[in-house]
């Protein structure tokens, strides 16, 4: 794969418990390629969330560490953009949709007409010009959605992290959001990880599949997706390829149990 | 705007039947502490001239509106520092919440111990009266900011400081208006209770006044402005929470 | 910064409390706002005292009333606004103009008419509780789930079991908080009518110290009358977290 201006992600053996009886990830390593996309997938509750948070440099893990170019990560990069599962949470109800989409250049020296513009910019690359005075709560949760990648991508992140951003949208949204975010991560070239409990999401959107179970959490299974880019709904989800994948990451999560 | 005013009017009927209703029944009455209504309505010309707005209801204006705007500042910038620090609320939250439970009342005569008589001590009054609960309220708000939201901030990039003052305050900006609601009944309270046991001026005092010269319809034309004052207040709220929080209000379905 | 046991930071806290009093002395001086172990020293020698307790149980008597008295009304008063259902939209604008109007300003009617004994308290407290209270009986009443009300319409509950059963539970976690805010208002307004109008309890007996200038006494019944109140608020918060164990609290 070429390199590409994405960050290269190294996790190295972590551990993360909660205090004496709780451990909840274990000796987890993996790593990611220069603007490859990575699903981590995994059932619900598993620890795929609290993974996430140490490789976004929210918490520290117990043990092993996290490399982000080769340098250890001990908070939130600056160049790392966010998009959680709770829209409602997540998007500042008090700001429009521009001033939210804006927040990330707060500390930085662009000129207004400079942020304005990329705002516009933003907003356009996921479907939603014109929409900027709007409010989040006179949104769709799809649309509210798209606010927040648009604000996680403004300003040109080398790393995309996703925590099960289509959790909470229907169906149909979610395959739009989907081609959304493949298409929008090509043309970024930036490194993603990608947390879902969804395996045909996870095979769909990813280079490689990381699959997590058991408790406390392990890597049982990588895999990698050979599917032809670009990829459509209809197309890549009906070849034979994509249905064996499918069994291949069903049993790998069921891991140990199987 | 047409809405509003159509359901004004609505909440209305009730009222205007049972002051239809006391007019009816106490027409023949001779009861000298319950006189009607259009008495009541009568007498009002003559409580309120130029002369006694200027200074009973300006002088109450002035008490609450000093204090209450003194107490719901301090209460807010206080609880938010407060809220923001965990060692810090699990220190004061005893205290404040000890001084809280003290009857608003009792307050008062201490208060007027420490500081004497006089306008400046009743706006004082009001203001620790009103701080209490809006310190309390604007603690509770900030302390429980969504986790969510807090770990937006923390990825994008925003220290201690700037979390409090431009995430945690918006995001409180419902529950603390909701308090700024409950305690406009506090300082009203207050600020009538300081005034009956201070000085003479201002409507607590022109209502005790009226009781002990035995001008009885001058203290019930004291009393429905209060209530009319505490409606306005009200209504005021009703209309400043759909306008400055609506994403809150919508969510608690009271719109 | 983090401290991990409790006993230093209640100690912290306590220490607190001494400063923020002992400044409070300085601010004021110390005639109006005694030292604090001088208002302890005061406090200990009035709990020992009969006339002490007859007067907080005639306050915590007459508050406990009123509150059951007005509870019982406004239980009445809700449950007919709510089940005809025009008279929540209706009353909202009475019970709000009368919740506006602190209820001391009616003290001085009620003495003329009746004198300042408890009963006049009681009277008075009992009215303001009513006000307080209809609105979280009709709310709750109101935000009892539809769908429930409607597997219970087919299920075939009608009238006493109906309420015993489908609103009464739906109302417990709103009419919860409206309990705990009451009780303390009832609180408040017996001892208000104590300072005020002189009713009997703990409030007149406020009074009297601060009329012949007795600090450190004023200060001891405020502090009594601070453990009261905080009684009072952990009781109630103690049985709504038991009632609704099974809903989110208001």
């Amino acid at each position: 794969m070429a390199i590409t201006r994405g960050f290269k992600i190294s996790v190295r053996k972590v551990s993360k418990d909660f205090g004496v009886n709780s451990k909840v990830l274990s000796n987890i390593s993996f790593d990611v390629a220069s603007g490859e996309i990575v699903a981590i997938c995994g059932l619900s509750g598993v620890g795929k969330s609290t993974l996430l948070r140490i490789v976004s440099g929210l918490i520290a893990p117990t043990k092993g560490d996290v490399r982000i170019d080769g340098k250890v990560i001990t908070k939130p990069s600056s160049e790392m953009g966010f998009v959680t599962q709770d829209y409602s949470r997540s998007l500042f109800p008090w700001l429009n949709v521009g001033k939210n989409v804006a927040l990330p250049f707060k500390g930085h020296d662009i000129s207004k007409s400079e942020r304005n513009l990329r705002v516009q910019e933003a907003l356009a690359s996921v479907g939603l010009e014109g929409k900027s005075d709007a409010y989040p709560w006179q949104l769709s949760g799809g649309m509210q959605q798209r606010v927040a990648i648009a604000r996680a991508l403004i300003m040109k992140p080398r790393l995309l992290i996703l925590d099960e951003p289509f959790a909470s949208v229907d169906a149909y949204v979610r395959l739009e959001l989907e081609d959304l975010v493949a298409d929008l991560v090509e043309k970024n070239q930036v490194t993603t990880i990608i947390v879902t409990h969804d395996i045909d999401e996870a095979i769909y959107l990813a280079d490689r599949v990381i699959a997590l179970s058991d408790s406390p959490a392990k890597v049982t299974m990588e895999l990698v997706i050979k599917l032809q880019r670009p990829r459509t709904q209809m197309i890549t989800r009906s070849d034979p390829k994509f249905l064996k994948l499918r069994e291949t990451l069903y049993k790998g999560l069921r891991g140990a149990n199987v | 705007m047409k809405t509003y005013a159509r359901n004004f009017l609505w909440r209305s009927w009730v009222p205007l039947i049972l002051i239809a209703l006391w007019q009816i029944l106490l027409r023949n009455s001779t009861n000298p502490y319950f006189p009607t209504p259009s008495q009541i309505l009568a007498d009002t010309k003559y409580v309120i001239t130029p002369d006694w707005i200027m200074s009973s209801l300006k002088s109450s204006a002035l008490t609450f509106l000093a204090g209450y705007t003194l107490g719901s500042i301090a209460g807010i910038l206080l609880g938010a520092v407060i809220g923001a620090s965990e060692i810090l609320r699990e220190i004061l939250t005893p205290i404040t919440n000890f001084i809280r439970s003290i009857p608003s009342v009792a307050k008062v005569p201490v208060i007027m111990a420490m500081l004497g008589i006089g306008q400046a001590t009743r706006i004082a009054t009001v203001a620790i009266a009103v701080l209490f609960p809006m310190l309390m309220t604007t603690t509770r708000a900030i302390a429980t900011t969504d986790a969510k939201t807090l770990d937006m901030a923390n990825l994008l990039g925003f220290g201690r400081i700037r979390t409090l003052f431009e995430v945690r305050l918006p995001a409180a900006t419902g529950e603390i208006l909701t308090g700024l609601q409950a305690a406009v009944q506090i300082g009203i309270l207050v600020m009538v209770i300081s005034e009956m046991l201070g000085s003479g001026i201002g409507l607590g005092a022109f209502i005790i006044h009226s009781q002990s010269t035995f001008m009885i319809a001058d203290m019930w034309v004291g009393i429905f402005i209060l209530g009319v004052i505490g409606l306005l207040l009200n209504e005021f709220f009703l209309f400043a929470e759909r306008k400055i929080a609506p994403w809150y209000f919508r969510s608690k379905g009271l719109i | 910064m983090r401290i991990n046991s409790r006993v230093p930071k209640l100690a912290l806290t306590f220490l607190v409390g001494f400063g923020l009093w002992e400044l409070g002395s300085l601010i004021a001086n110390v005639r109006n706002f005694p030292h604090s172990w001088v208002v302890l020293a005061d406090l200990a020698s009035l709990v020992i005292t009969m006339a002490f307790w007859e007067s907080l149980l005639v306050t915590v008597g007459l508050s406990g009333l009123g509150f059951i008295i007005g509870a019982l009304f406004a239980c009445v008063i809700g449950i007919f606004v709510a089940l005809t259902k025009s008279g929540d939209l209706a009353t909202s604008g009475v019970i709000n103009f009368v919740r506006s109007i602190p209820s001391v300003v009616f003290l001085p009617l009620l003495i003329a008419s009746i004198g300042s004994s408890a009963r006049t308290a009681l009277i008075l407290t009992s009215f303001v509780i009513t006000f307080k209270l209809v609105t979280y009986v009709v709310r709750g009443i109101g935000e009892t789930d539809p769908i429930l009300i409607e597997s219970s319409r087919v299920m075939g509950l009608r009238g006493f079991s109906k309420i015993v059963y489908l609103y009464l539970p739906s109302t417990t976690s709103i009419v919860g908080t409206g309990l705990r805010l009451s009780a303390t208002q009832a609180f408040g307004t017996v001892v208000a009518a104590g300072i005020v109008a002189g009713t009997p309890g703990l409030g007149s007996a406020l009074l009297l110290a601060e009329s012949s200038a007795n600090y450190p006494r004023v200060f001891s019944y405020v502090f009594v009358m601070g453990v009261l109140g905080s009684l009072i608020y952990s009781l109630f918060n103690r049985t709504e977290n038991k009632l609704i164990r099974w809903r989110v609290s208001v």
